[in-house]
């Protein structure tokens, strides 16, 4: 019996972006002379006096490689203690010019909102398929205990 | 005694900061502090996306991949 999966009317399956670097941190430069990146104080946790709190500025550092073409570009935070998406920011399009090229992405976070103690996730979607993500933890200020 | 700019970096034996570029970086080097600004393409192969999350009410379950069989 022949596939039907094989019929044409399936939409070209396109590679996501293979993501070798998602760091962040709380400002990310640029070298006036040399034009290479540098990431400021690397994130892994926030800390507040209450919740729910708003994290200062941040910016999200991305390494990208192997796109072809465009892709429409999402992202999204995750409170993993409910595995439920909290916040969500849809951009328009990324252009990958060529598939060897390895792509910097940069992406300055107005601010987080977090409205509990816990772990949270930053996702990046490409077409709305997951390339990667990164841990933040929010913790509560004022020491165990209280 | 003719006063020469030097962008406030008054150490002695330090290297002079050239105009419009302020510097940022521990290591004092020159650097742009990127913002959203800065949106758009800043090299051939970097761009600059700023992002403003917008809560999801009420949050949405995350849809995941299931693992991988065998």
């Amino acid at each position: 019996m022949p596939d039907s999966s094989f019929d044409g009317k399936l939409a070209p399956y396109k590679p996501l972006p293979q993501c070798k670097a998602f760091l962040i941190c709380e400002r990310v430069g640029v070298d006036a002379v040399t034009g290479q990146f540098n990431l400021h104080r690397i994130v892994n946790f926030l800390s507040f006096q209450q919740f729910p709190a708003e994290s200062p500025p941040l910016a999200a550092y991305f390494q990208l490689y192997d796109g072809i073409g465009q892709y429409d570009l999402s992202m999204e935070l995750r409170d993993l203690a409910d595995d439920t998406s909290v916040a969500a920011e849809i951009f328009s399009h990324l252009d990958f010019p060529e598939r060897l090229v390895k792509m910097e992405l940069v992406l300055p976070i107005d601010s987080l909102r977090l409205p509990r103690v816990g772990r949270y996730e930053i996702a990046i979607l490409f077409d709305g398929r997951e390339v990667a993500t990164q841990f933040i933890d929010a913790e509560d200020d004022n020491g165990p205990g209280t | 005694m003719a006063l020469e700019h030097n962008n406030g970096n008054d150490q002695a034996g330090a290297p002079k900061e050239p105009r419009g570029i302020q510097p940022h970086g521990e290591a004092g080097r020159h650097e742009h502090i990127i913002t959203a600004a800065d949106a758009g393409w800043i090299t051939p192969t970097a761009f600059v996306l700023p992002v403003k999350f917008v809560p999801v009410d009420p949050p949405r379950l995350v849809k995941r991949k299931p693992p991988a069989a065998g």
